[in-house]
Parts: structure tokens; C-alpha cells; sequence
């Protein structure tokens, strides 16, 4: 439906007359902040936010100078701005090209962040005004119970997944779950080539020592002779997918499943494949419960014990030119584990999120027939979020796969 | 004992003023019974003849679009049914067809309101000074009233207009005891395109093959009969509906894809009422009405294909079902104590019922595999009774005051919790001269209905719901003011008001044809609106010539603080708002008209920072909603009527108007562009060019 929305917009658009308009109302510049306190991280992205209305020269405004101030219950907190070289071995995206107004910087608490931590946020910038914003750390959620039962939906192996708070869940609070897999393949193999660009970051590598012989393995039909057996263990990691069946993403409820690109994502979106977080507002909860699928997985994944293949671009290997080896890989053995990371959210936390969720939504604002887009924000003088979360992650699950 | 002399000595002047107006002319004196006689402030009556006449948009006049040139006034979106009133948000309007509450008044996604104007006597509209006897809606009251038919001979109306078509017939069915006046109406642009569908599908061999079609009706019947001079009963009836429907099929070797999208939706209301005069004093109206309103949205895919490999089929079914009943009775009184009392009072009791279900389901079957379901049903039904009492008392007081004061209380009583709400209704009139008056009105009203709508448009997926825990009744408060001046020929208005709103509900998801169902208040944002502003109205009036002009000044602001931590302007904050209508009867056979709107352009939200992240990418950020004004709106329409009487007496009247004369292409929706040097503007788009419409109608 969403597609229709978008080719009527564009067909509208074709057959329209366009007009220039001078916009009223110019803005200021405004700082723009992304802190988002947690006992895990301590990282601030700080931008300055050039205003887009009164015909503004693009690049006109850069980053000047900005002074940053951040206290833990009343007490200052030294502050640390990240060289390039840390920002890009942190992960963070590097000004490495044309005009940046991004800067990173980290606060050197003494010790880790704790629940109920009040942050308070003072930014200056230099021909802007001071920016102000506070927040606390909320809870950590806490997970009493992980239920895993296969089921067949989207005609792919699912698995219905029921996450059982300790905790009671009322409407007002808000949290962000995702879902981690892990796949771990033994292989052998007679070349291994380099690592497939497509492959999921990250991807370790470690070698083991050979096997010597394999029972059975010449006993397999059009086995080549010319194998060399080697071994090694190949991690993948994996969101976990949508997290919801189609059907229930078809509810109707589609702010509750919102799915923002959470940590290092918010200007950065669809760039560099953050990591996506499914929002959940207390409403989602049945007794304390949330249950959802993990519907994403690749049923070559499930492959165990002995497995042949080919050439081609086949999961493990990478692509092979037709004038090439061939490539031929066993697999000897398949583990595959989830692990949920729940976290509980700020409401200011909850609000930015799901505000810059339905941007990628709210095309239909401009013409009038919906509620207008905007970026909550909690900054005063300022733009962006500074919201705390705390978060919890479970061990490990094995799942096997489902007997068909 | 003083409040007794007060009331006499009222009665006294009111009785001197009535006989001044008798050594005026009727005309003159018409115009200032109108005024004299209301002691509401921000009340247009309008009559049947008015709405029938003017520019006609499509050829078909439009009860909505005449009230949206009113001052106090917003529009909305072009073209469409919008009645934002005093800051309003366009679902907190009371629309009553004979004094029954609609909840869906327009046609194709609001493009034109429910109201044949073929079959309208008058219509009454309040924008603020309420009087006790409405209740329900926050922002306006459209009280439209139908005609009864000829108790004695028989009429009627053809008329074909560019879109539709409406047959309108009145008289008797017992002479001088029993009458009837119905009206249909339907649009035809299926008539067209369904031929041109099935010519296109037989030109592509019927592969693929298409189908679809739009098409609106309405009906409205209404039967009178009188018992005597004392008694009468109405029974009336209104249906609307409108159907929308598209398919494609197609085949290719061994595969089957078919889509079907079919939207029904409409109302159907029907009432019985019993006018009864118990005396001279006192006059009855029992009335007893059920009406509903609802709509199915459906859409179905299906493909099914054949290989080698065996069979694949995936199909996906859709259903959603909205719809509102209202069953209700009510007991007006009208008790008139002496010549300085006019009493209204009344009981009603209404028993409402919500339904809102969505059904989703989808079979996909690969080949070579089983099949699989997945389904989903959403959806609730929730009930509610609405009990309601009220008194209204115009006084006639000393020194040329009239104060009409009243009071309603009401219940909202559902399953889980019961509101009370209780709301003063207040307004004072002074007769300065007996031109000049000034009046001053303070209004509470209840609104606990509300609309579920994931967007401003009139959607068929669009559902009332009622007030929940999550989601009270909307409550909102206005004082109005006001100068009227009427010299002979003319009448000037200076009126301001201030209005607030609380609990209102801004929708807060993503954006949907289909809105939630399933705690669909937690979709929604709890907030208040602001409202002020002055109305100006000039108006000249001959029988050749009117002349009116009005002028709104005003503010409109929301405050959403979950939503967004500060006051921002409504999407309809138009600061200046001017409207000049003008009527010239030159002969007997032609009439005149024109009207040219302006308005300062509706609000949008754009981006309004931005920020470069390097690698030459920017990211935009919003910083308010409404943050930017579109350009000014403005458009001229010009209409003509030519009228003839043939020699059996019937009159047969051409009327061609023509929708933006100038061809002014007003912004519609926008967006926000740079130029090659970084600079940024607004790009805004106009869709709605010149429109030129001829219609014809004979009356016999």
C-alpha cells in the first residue's frame, strides 16, 4: 500500500504545475546532538545543523568550534572529542570527504553509568545558541524467561520466540529489542578464497588444525580427487529479521513494530547497514510477554553433518570466474544460536525514535493529508536527542532446525 | 420583583421595535428580523434558493462549498469538503439532516458533501453561540433542514450536471393532508468509462483484461402528512453511498494474475417526527431516528502459475469493515411565557454502536510444497449510550437585552466508564438603535466521538470510535463578539472570537490508508488547541444586486506535548482569509455570479536544518511541524445563469460556471529543493487548472 502511496505521489507530481515559493519563518542555526547514555556507552555525536530555509549557501556554515558540557548527578564529567582515526576504529563515520559538521567526542565517567543516573547536556557552538538537554538512565529490563518453538510461516522455517519480562510492562514504557544470530559452520574445504564482499560484517576467521581423513569421503559420488582438506570456522552474524509475522506487520499497529536504525544510525541511515532495533511500546506486552518470529532465515543455513557443493556464489564461497578452480567445500557442522538484546528506553528516547522512523514514511505530509513530519527533539535551542537506555542481552540460544 | 420589572419593561420596547419594522419595506425588514431575532452570535442562515444558486463546481452545487467562503472559515485542501471552523479540525463539525447526526457527509474521498441542495429548505449554521439545544461537536454546528413537498399540486427538477445526474419530484399524495418531495441523485462517470474499459480490454484480446468504475448515489424521501392544524408527522429518509472498484486479470502461459480493490461506503439515516402544538404557549417534536454510516474496503490478489516443477499459488485477501449506528429519540419543547420568555427544552437519549474489523489473510503455497496460511484478524465493537438534557431560555430584558441562557448535561456512559459533562451556554444581545446591535456569547461544548484517521481526507477507511480510558471526550470552550449594523440595504458584521480545545487527538503512527483498530488511541496524542480572531462581513443587498464581502483574520494554534515539546500552527493557520461574492440580475433571464477567494496559504512541514556528514551526503532534519507557509491562495469563479419560462410554465435553467476563471494554479502540496549553487527554496505543485462546467436543469 505504501508503494501505491508513492506512485500516486509521483504520477501527481508528472501532471502538476510547479511553482517557487521563498520559505518564511528562517530558522537559526541549531547544534545538533545524538547522546544516547547507557551503562554500555558513552559516546556523543555532535553536528552543526545549517539552516535549510532563507536561501543558505550549501557548506556556507561549517564546524567551528563547540564546548561541551556533561554532568552525572550534578558532578562534571571530562569530555574527550575522538581524532578522526578513533571515530573510524570506533566505527563511527569519519569526515574523511568533502564538507563534515560531525564531531565525535566521549564522556570519561569514572565508572559505568547506573540506572537512575540524571545526565545533564550543555553545548555551546560557536554563533549558535547554548543548547541544553537532560536525561536518565531507566531500569535495566530484565528477562526472566526465553521460549523457542519452530513454526512454518512465509513459507520459511520461522521460530516463535516469547520474551518473558520479570517485570511488569504498563503502556508508558517503551523498549527496543533485537535479535542477534550467530551461525557457525565447520568447514573443509580445498581453497579458500577470499571472503565474499556481500558476507555479513563481522566475519572471523580462525584456522583449526587440519583433519586428517575423512571417513567416507571418497565414497561420495563425483567427489574430485583433488581435494585438499583443510578446516576452519566461519561466524556469521545476522539480524534476525523482521521480528514480527507479515500478518502482524499487516495489524495495523505499525507504530508498535517500528524498526529504526539505532546506534551510529540516526544521520547515517542506510549507509552503512546500522543495526536495526525494533521499537516496542508497553502496549505490546501481554502479561509481561512479547512474543515474535524470526522469520529471516536462510534455509541453506540449516544444513548440518555433511554437506556438498559447488562452485558458484554459494553461501560459503565466494564467487569463482569460469576459468578458475573450482572451489569445493564441505560442510562438517552447523550451529546455529540467537541471542535477544533488550533494552528499555527513555520516553524522549522513544519519541526521537519513532519520529525519525515515520520520516522515512511521511512523504504524504506535503500534500497536506497527513500529520506533518518533524524531528522530536528534547534539546532546547537545539535539534537532536539526548535519551537514555539501558540494556540487558541474553546468552546464547541453539536453535535446531525444524523436522519437516 | 425588579426581575419582573426588568422583563416588562423588555416586552414593552421589543413590542415598539416590531412595529418600527412594519414602515419599512419588506426586504429591509426581512434582513433585520434576521438580525434581531438571533441572539447567537457566528449564526449564517442560508435558504435552499441560495445554496441552489451561484457557481456551481462540476455543475453541482455544493451545501459545503457554499459555507466554505464564510468568513471564519478554512477550506482545507482544494476542491475538497473541508469545514475547518474557528480552528476546528474539520471532524468536530455536528452536520444534522433533520435533526439526525451524520457522521459521513461527503462523496469521492470529499470532493462534494451528502446535502442534494435539490431537496434543501434552509440551512442554519453556527460557528459559535451555540444554542443548549446542540450538543456532541466542538467546533460548528450545519443544522439543514429539507422540504416538505407541495401538499397540492406536483413539481419537479431534472438536472444534469458534468458529473451527475438528479431527479428531484414533490406533491401530494392526499391533498392538503399528505405530501411527498424525493430526491435522487448519481453520478455517471461509469456510464462512461465502464464502455471504455470493455473497448480497451477487447482491443488487448481480454488479456489483460481490466475493470473498475466509480459511481455515488444518494436518496433522499420525505413524507409529510398533517393531522390538523395542530399535528404533523414526518417520516424522512436519506441513503447515500459510493462504489469504487478496479481489477486487472491477466493469463500467460500457464499462469493466472488477478487484483481486485472494491471500497463501498455510505450512510443511511432515517427519522419519524411528530410536531405537535399542545397550545398557543407550547409546540412538541418527538422525533425518533436511527441512522448508519460505514464502509467495506477490500482488496484481493491472487497469482497462480504452473511449471514443470508442479504448482505455485499465493493469494492475499484483505477486509476492512468500519461503521457507526446511531439509534436515537429526542423530545424538543418550545414554550413561549408571555412576550419575554421564549423557552426550549428537551431529553434525548441516544444508543451508539462502533464497528471497526480488518481481516488479513495470506496463502502461499511454492511448488513442490505444502501450502501455508497466515491470517490476522483485527478489530473490536464497542458500545455506548449518550443520554442528554437541556434548557434554553431567551429573555427579553430591559434597556433592548436579550439573553438567551441555557445549559445541557450530558452522559456518555460505555462499558468501562461513564462521562458526565455538563456545558453553560450563554449569549447577550443589545439593541442599541434599531440598526445597531452588539452581542456577546460564552459556549462550552462535548465532542465524544472521535474520528480515527491516519490522514486529513475523507477516507472510507476513516472510523468513528468513541471515547475510551485512553481517549476521553474532547471538550472546548469559546467566548464570541460582536457589532452588526444593518442601514437600509446593507449589513455590517465585526464579530472576534477565542476558542480553546483540550483532549484533542492528533494522529501519531505512520502513515496509512488504514488507521489503526486495535488500541487505536495509543496511536493518537492527547493535546489542545488555540484559536482567535476577527470576521468582518460587508454586505449589499437589492433584488438585482448582492454584494458581499468577508474578511477573517485569525490565529490557530495546537499543543501536542508528547508529540512535540511547544505550540505550533495548525495546518489551516491562515492568517488572512477574503472572500467577495457577488450576485447581478441584470434581466429577467440572466444571472450573474462570481466569487474570488483568497486566503494566506495552509502550513506544511519541511525540512528545515541541515546537516553534512561528509562523503558529500547531507541529512535534513525537521525541526517543527508547520514550520512553512505555502504560497498565498488564490482563485476567481465566475458562474452565469440563463432562465426561461415556456409556455406551459415550466422553467428550464443553463447555468455554466467556471472553476478558477484565471487559471491560477494554487499550491497543493510541496517539498524542498536546491539549486545547483546549494541554495535552497520551496518547490510547491498546483494540480487543479481552469475548470468550465455547464449544467442544465427543467423544473416543472
Amino acid at each position: 500500500m505504501k508503494r501505491i502511496l508513492q506512485i500516486a505521489a509521483l504520477l501527481l507530481t508528472a501532471v502538476s504545475c510547479e511553482i517557487h515559493f521563498d520559505l518564511d519563518n528562517v530558522s537559526e542555526p541549531r547544534m545538533y546532538v545524538q547522546y544516547l547514555p547507557s551503562p554500555d556507552s558513552a559516546y556523543i555525536e555532535i553536528a552543526y545543523a545549517e539552516p535549510a530555509f532563507g536561501n543558505i549557501s550549501n557548506g556556507k556554515y561549517v564546524f567551528l568550534d563547540s564546548d561541551l558540557g556533561i554532568s552525572v548527578n550534578g558532578q562534571d564529567m571530562p569530555v574527550n572529542y575522538l581524532s578522526e582515526q578513533e571515530a573510524i576504529e570506533l566505527g563511527f563515520k569519519a569526515p574523511d570527504g568533502g564538507i563534515s559538521n560531525v564531531r565525535y567526542a566521549k564522556v570519561l565517567t569514572p565508572k559505568a553509568l547506573m540506572p537512575g543516573d540524571k545526565i545533564d547536556l550543555r553545548l555551546d557552538g560557536r554563533g549558535v545558541r547554548t543548547a541544553f538537554a537532560s536525561t536518565s538512565i531507566p531500569p535495566r529490563p530484565a528477562i526472566s524467561d526465553v521460549t523457542v518453538s519452530p513454526v512454518q510461516a512465509d513459507s520459511s522455517e520461522a521460530f516463535k520466540v516469547v520474551m518473558q519480562l520479570q517485570e511488569n510492562v504498563p503502556d508508558n514504557h517503551y523498549y527496543g529489542l533485537k535479535a542477534l544470530i550467530r551461525t557457525t559452520t565447520v568447514i573443509a574445504h580445498n581453497q579458500i578464497d577470499q571472503p565474499s564482499e556481500d558476507a555479513p560484517e563481522p566475519l572471523s576467521e580462525t584456522g583449526f588444525p587440519g583433519i586428517p581423513g575423512i571417513p567416507g569421503l571418497p565414497d561420495i559420488p563425483g567427489m574430485p580427487e583433488d581435494i585438499v582438506v583443510d578446516t576452519l570456522v566461519q561466524t556469521f552474524y545476522t539480524i534476525a529479521g523482521q521480528l514480527a509475522s507479515t500478518a502482524d506487520l499487516n495489524s495495523l499497529d505499525l507504530d508498535g513494530f517500528a524498526n529504526i536504525n539505532y546506534y551510529n544510525g540516526f544521520l547515517e541511515s542506510g549507509i552503512f547497514g546500522a543495526q536495526p532495533m525494533m521499537l516496542l511500546p508497553g502496549k505490546m506486552f501481554t502479561d509481561g510477554a512479547y512474543s515474535f518470529y524470526i522469520n529471516s532465515l536462510d534455509s541453506s543455513l540449516w544444513g548440518s553433518g555433511l554437506d556438498f557443493s559447488t562452485g558458484g556464489d554459494t553461501l560459503i564461497n565466494g564467487p569463482v570466474s569460469e576459468d578458475g578452480p573450482a572451489v569445493f567445500s564441505i560442510v562438517l557442522s552447523r550451529k546455529n544460536e540467537f541471542r535477544l538484546e533488550l533494552y528499555r528506553l527513555s520516553d524522549e528516547l522513544y519519541n526521537y525514535c519513532k519520529a525519525r522512523y515515520l520520516e522515512t514514511f511521511n512523504m504524504l505530509s506535503n500534500f497536506g493529508v497527513t500529520p506533518p513530519n518533524f524531528t522530536y527533539t528534547n534539546v532546547y535551542n537545539g535539534l537532536g536527542i539526548v535519551g537514555g537506555l539501558c540494556g540487558t542481552v541474553t546468552p546464547w540460544y541453539e536453535i535446531t532446525a525444524p523436522e519437516n | 420583583m425588579f426581575a419582573a420589572a426588568i422583563l416588562t419593561a423588555a416586552s414593552m420596547h421589543a413590542q415598539t421595535i416590531e412595529k418600527q419594522d412594519t414602515l419599512d419595506t419588506s426586504y429591509v425588514t426581512a434582513v433585520k428580523e434576521k438580525m434581531r431575532n438571533t441572539t447567537q452570535t457566528g449564526l449564517m442562515r442560508l435558504d435552499g434558493d441560495k445554496l441552489r444558486s451561484g457557481v456551481a463546481v462540476f455543475g453541482t452545487p455544493d451545501v459545503i462549498k457554499h459555507l466554505q467562503m464564510l468568513p471564519g472559515v478554512a477550506a482545507g485542501n482544494e476542491l475538497m469538503s473541508g469545514l475547518y471552523v474557528h480552528g476546528g479540525d474539520g471532524n468536530d463539525n455536528l452536520f444534522l439532516l433533520d435533526g439526525v447526526p451524520l457522521y459521513n457527509i461527503t462523496h469521492f474521498g470529499g470532493f462534494f458533501s451528502s446535502f442534494n441542495t435539490d431537496v434543501v429548505d434552509n440551512l442554519d449554521f453556527y460557528k459559535s453561540g451555540f444554542p443548549a439545544r446542540y450538543g456532541g461537536r466542538l467546533s460548528s454546528v450545519v443544522d439543514v433542514e429539507t422540504k416538505e413537498g407541495d401538499m397540492f399540486k406536483y413539481h419537479g427538477n431534472l438536472s444534469l450536471g458534468l458529473i451527475d445526474g438528479r431527479i428531484q419530484l414533490e406533491g401530494p399524495i392526499v391533498k392538503g393532508k399528505t405530501s411527498f418531495n424525493f430526491g435522487i441523485r448519481r453520478s455517471w462517470m461509469d456510464v462512461v468509462t465502464i464502455p471504455a474499459i470493455a473497448y480497451a480490454n477487447h482491443r488487448n484480446g481480454n488479456n489483460p483484461k481490466a475493470s473498475g468504475g466509480y459511481s455515488m448515489q444518494d436518496l433522499n424521501a420525505r413524507v409529510t402528512h398533517i393531522f390538523s392544524g395542530r399535528s404533523k408527522l414526518n417520516v424522512i429518509a436519506f441513503w447515500g453511498r459510493d462504489y469504487l472498484h478496479a481489477g486487472l486479470d491477466q493469463k500467460e502461459s500457464g499462469s493466472t494474475m488477478g487484483i481486485n480493490v472494491s471500497s463501498m461506503w455510505g450512510t443511511l439515516a432515517t427519522s419519524a417526527n411528530w410536531d405537535y402544538k399542545f397550545s398557543k404557549t407550547l409546540r412538541g417534536k418527538l422525533t425518533g431516528y436511527y441512522s448508519r454510516s460505514g464502509s467495506d474496503v477490500g482488496y484481493k490478489f491472487d497469482v497462480n502459475s504452473s511449471a514443470d516443477g508442479g504448482s505455485m499459488r499465493i493469494t492475499m485477501d484483505d477486509d476492512n469493515i468500519c461503521a457507526v449506528g446511531d439509534a436515537g429519540v429526542k423530545y424538543d419543547f418550545d414554550f413561549y411565557k408571555g412576550d419575554t420568555h421564549h423557552m426550549r427544552f428537551g431529553a434525548s437519549a441516544v444508543y451508539h454502536h462502533y464497528k471497526a474489523t480488518r481481516e488479513y489473510s495470506q496463502f502461499r503455497q511454492m511448488p513442490g510444497a505444502d501450502g501455508e496460511t497466515d491470517s490476522n484478524t483485527d478489530g473490536n465493537t464497542y458500545s455506548a449510550f449518550e443520554p442528554a438534557v437541556y434548557y434554553e431560555d431567551e429573555m427579553f430584558l430591559a434597556y433592548n437585552f436579550t439573553l438567551n441562557a441555557g445549559v445541557r448535561a450530558s452522559l456518555f456512559s460505555t462499558p468501562v466508564r461513564t462521562w458526565a459533562r455538563l456545558e453553560p451556554r450563554a449569549a447577550l444581545k443589545w439593541l442599541i438603535t434599531k440598526d445597531l446591535c452588539t452581542k456577546l456569547s460564552y459556549t462550552r461544548m462535548s465532542q465524544y466521538a472521535h474520528l480515527v484517521s491516519a490522514m486529513y481526507i475523507e477516507l472510507p477507511t476513516n472510523s468513528w470510535m468513541p471515547s475510551t480510558i485512553g481517549a476521553g471526550p474532547m471538550i472546548s470552550d469559546q467566548i464570541a463578539g460582536g457589532l452588526y449594523f444593518t442601514p437600509q440595504h446593507f449589513k455590517f458584521n465585526l464579530e472576534g472570537w477565542y476558542k480553546t480545545m483540550h483532549n484533542m487527538l492528533t494522529y501519531n503512527g505512520a502513515n496509512a490508508f488504514y488507521p489503526p483498530l486495535v488500541n487505536w488511541e495509543k496511536s493518537f496524542t492527547a493535546g489542545n488547541g488555540r484559536s482567535w480572531g476577527l470576521e468582518a462581513e460587508a454586505t449589499y443587498e437589492t433584488p438585482k444586486l448582492e454584494l458581499s464581502a468577508y474578511y477573517t483574520l485569525s490565529w490557530t494554534w495546537r499543543e501536542f506535548m508528547a508529540y512535540y515539546p511547544f505550540p505550533f500552527p495548525d495546518h489551516n493557520d491562515n492568517r488572512h482569509k477574503i472572500n467577495l461574492v457577488g450576485t447581478w440580475r441584470p434581466g429577467k433571464h440572466w444571472s450573474l455570479f462570481f466569487n474570488w477567494n483568497y486566503h494566506t496559504g495552509n502550513r506544511i512541514t519541511l525540512p528545515s536544518h541541515v546537516i553534512q556528514t561528509g562523503h558529500g551526503l547531507s541529512s535534513m532534519l525537521f525541526e517543527a511541524p508547520y514550520n512553512a507557509k505555502l504560497p498565498d491562495y488564490h482563485r476567481l469563479d465566475l458562474g452565469a445563469d440563463y432562465t426561461f419560462t415556456n409556455k406551459k410554465g415550466h422553467r428550464w435553467n443553463f447555468n455554466l460556471s467556471v472553476y478558477n476563471a484565471y487559471n491560477h494554479m494554487n499550491a497543493s502540496f510541496a517539498m524542498l529543493d536546491a539549486d545547483a549553487n546549494g541554495n535552497y527554496y520551496g518547490l510547491a505543485y498546483g494540480l487543479i487548472p481552469i475548470i468550465p462546467t455547464l449544467s442544465v436543469s427543467y423544473k416543472f
